[in-house]
């Protein structure tokens, strides 16, 4: 099936997108064996997801450890070469080798959850920002320049370019990292859990920081994190990942207020609220994730679920598109009426192994 | 003093000999625990939170660090007293649960070992008994099959089950006071609601006093009834919860609240931020800690405020800033919600 433009009716910002992943698969090989490794088992990190990113978009990437998020985002910055299908830049086909590689970091960089340990702790700031400078070829006598002013829009002294990554606290080594990335002047720049790190006063600041960027340099973001806040904050849309499969996708505000996956709704139900007039609630899941090596048949939540039925145990839902951009792969939708459940129809980016059928009404 | 209170800390002050100089981790810190109670100790890194909680467990001892102030457990006075007694305390009287469960676990013990240790390490009771005694406990916490967990090592566990383990573990001598030092902050939400309930229905179950260390407000609101807000090295605010998230009176405790994004709010285009960042504790002046940050700031600041009642009607409520209590209910609103006004706005 021929899955570009499918989608492009229903498209959020009307345009043109910069990335698109289609059914995309990242499996680990399990090995074992004394002298020689046989490949015993695999774990599907990714398994098959298919999604796309406008240009100057933010698109949110949440989910609990293990379910794929991190191993989604360094299969597109070409750190990981998929399993199988297809990615998808600016209409072209990326193929993740060599210079191809390499025309791809170009346009999309990293932003890592450890600052300290994402820079080289042997090489001053200028040098570490001046490298992409350098690849991009800048030639060399303009480089401080464009160092120092690299410096200054993310809020760090320009003096400082001489000083090692040590000299800087966390929050200013977390600039710096954005800096280095912003060097290459890229259209997309992926944020693996770019504030988890962070003190809470010092998240406020590189959220904000983050947004100013974006805003003038015109970049896409796939922020990567498992503070379902912070993402609802700086996202315009936001995929929601289970155990290596997407399980809901939509405009950030529509996904809060109706979540349609019961895991959405699942984790948005876990989040404390700084209230104390908040009634405490329910737990609303027990136990967690079951192992990716050997993740469960039908929908991969269902051991956890409480709509569960035989159909989620037997049959892969596919993702259906509801009204409002709003895909959910799920046999029992939450907070969907009627109507809305018989005009939903099947998106084309549902996984290959899913089921045909649309959820039933009154299911 | 007083005996009234399970645990009371009386002006502590702990301080550590470095290479670059005198680092004053605790800053003369006083608060109190009463039995059955769940206090919340709120900071950020360098607050001071964690080292004083260590401190209580006698666990900061070392040879370059210097103890000044009193913490005393049931009316006796745990700085400077001996190792042997302190080690009757420890695990029996006062429990502990850190961040990273893994690196608290020996890794080539069987979980039900080490549990089964612990309990024998605190009372005369038969390895079987023990053995027992932890499965028991591991089905407390919710660890399913636990009896054929118990003969598994903890790298088979996943974080959230490694944590239960410690809960387990911290609850097996059946404990006064639990600390637990950010217990979730390495978990998945959805296993950090789990581990919180499940912690407070023990704590609640078996009349154990709660000390909780985290940055996160929601779980403040969540868990505790009482919250002490540290910043280098000092409390600067100690309040009811409902106090402290309904008429909070110190400006970093502002900062904190506004700088989060919340799930319960509709979405701001901005967040508020506090400037700068987090002071080092070596060479702190005689000045407000937190003046170099905050926006208000005045004349009076250059001495440091004492940690003084000022609400009137709120008996729990101290904080440690100069600013009047009307100046601070007018400064603290920031477009419409909490939040600490940006450098140089209003009330200098």
């Amino acid at each position: 099936m021929d899955v570009r433009g499918d989608m492009d009716p229903q498209d959020p910002s009307g345009s043109p997108s910069l990335l698109e992943v289609s059914h995309l698969k990242h499996y680990f090989p399990v090995k074992r064996g004394v002298l020689i490794d046989r490949v015993v088992a695999h774990v599907q990190a990714v398994d098959d997801v298919s999604f796309k990113i406008g240009e100057h978009e933010t698109l949110g990437l949440v989910g609990e450890s293990g379910c794929g998020k991190s191993t989604l985002a360094r299969v597109l910055l070409g750190l990981l070469s998929p399993t199988a299908g297809t990615v998808r830049f600016r209409g072209d086909e990326v193929r993740f080798d060599g210079r191809n590689a390499q025309i791809l970091r170009r346009e999309i960089q990293m932003v890592f959850q450890d600052p300290q340990g994402s820079l080289n702790p042997r090489k001053r700031v200028g040098q570490i920002v001046a490298t992409g400078l350098r690849l991009r070829g800048v030639p060399r006598n303009e480089r401080e320049s464009r160092v120092r002013l690299l410096l200054s829009e993310v809020g760090l002294n320009p003096e400082h370019i001489n000083r090692f990554p040590h000299e800087f606290s966390g929050g200013q080594r977390q600039r710096v990292g954005v800096a280095r990335a912003l060097a290459v002047q890229p259209s997309l720049i992926v944020l693996d859990e770019p504030v988890s790190a962070l003190d809470v006063s010092i998240r406020a600041q590189v959220i904000n920081l983050l947004s100013d960027l974006q805003r003038e340099f015109e970049i896409a973001y796939l922020f990567v994190a498992h503070d379902l806040a912070v993402v609802r904050h700086v996202s315009d849309r936001i995929a929601v990942m289970y155990l290596g499969k997407l399980v809901e996708i939509s405009p950030s505000e529509e996904l809060y207020d109706k979540p349609i996956h019961p895991y959405t709704a699942t984790l948005l139900s876990a989040v404390p609220i700084p209230d104390v007039h908040q009634e405490r609630r329910p737990l609303a899941v027990s136990g967690e994730p079951p192992s990716p090596l050997k993740p469960p048949p039908g929908c991969r939540f269902h051991t956890r679920c409480g709509r569960a039925t035989q159909l989620c145990r037997q049959v892969e839902p596919p993702l259906v598109a509801y009204a409002g951009n709003h895909l959910a792969a799920c046999h029992h939708p939450l907070n969907v009426g009627e109507e809305e459940v018989v005009r939903a129809v099947r998106s084309p980016l549902s996984p290959l192994s899913a089921g045909e059928g649309t959820p039933e009404v009154g299911a | 003093m007083s005996a009234d209170h399970l645990l009371e800390v009386d002006d502590l002050r702990v301080s550590f000999a470095t290479e670059e100089g005198v680092v004053r981790a605790v800053d003369g810190v006083s608060f109190y625990l009463d039995a059955g109670e769940a206090l919340a100790i709120v900071g950020e890194s360098g607050s001071g939170k964690s080292a004083m909680s260590l401190t209580l467990m006698g666990l900061t001892r070392d040879t370059n660090a210097t103890f000044n102030g009193h913490v005393y457990f049931e009316g006796s006075e745990l700085v400077g007293a001996s190792e042997s007694a302190l080690r009757h305390i420890r695990g029996r009287e006062i429990a502990m649960i850190f961040q990273d469960p893994m690196s608290a676990l020996n890794p080539v013990y069987r979980v039900g070992e080490q549990i089964a240790e612990q309990i024998r390490a605190h009372e005369r009771i038969s390895k079987r008994k023990a053995g027992e005694r932890a499965i028991e406990l591991m089905t407390r916490v919710g660890i399913p099959q636990a009896r054929e967990r118990a003969g598994a090592y903890p790298h088979e566990f996943s974080g959230g089950m490694r944590q239960r383990v410690m809960i387990a573990m911290a609850f097996s001598c059946s404990p006064r006071v639990l600390i637990a030092d950010e217990p979730t902050t390495a978990l998945d939400v959805t296993v950090q609601a789990q581990i919180l309930a499940e912690m407070r229905e023990l704590c609640r179950e078996s009349g154990v006093a709660l000390i909780l260390v985290t940055h996160d407000f929601g779980i403040v609101a969540e868990v505790a009834e009482r919250a002490l807000v540290m910043y280098a090295g000092q409390i600067v605010e100690q309040a009811t919860v409902e106090e402290l998230f309904e008429d909070p009176q110190h400006p970093y405790t502002w900062g904190l609240l506004g700088s989060v994004p919340r799930l319960d709010r509709p979405r701001s285009a901005r967040l508020p931020t506090i400037g700068g960042s987090t002071p080092s504790l070596l060479n702190q002046g005689s000045s407000c800690r937190f003046a170099p940050r905050c926006p208000h700031v005045f004349g009076r600041c250059e001495d440091v405020p004492p940690l003084a009642l000022q609400v009137p009607g709120q008996h729990e409520h101290r904080d440690r800033c100069w600013l009047s209590v009307e100046e601070k209910r007018s400064f603290r609103v920031v477009e419409g919600a909490i939040g600490l006004a940006s450098q140089g706005g209003s009330g200098s």
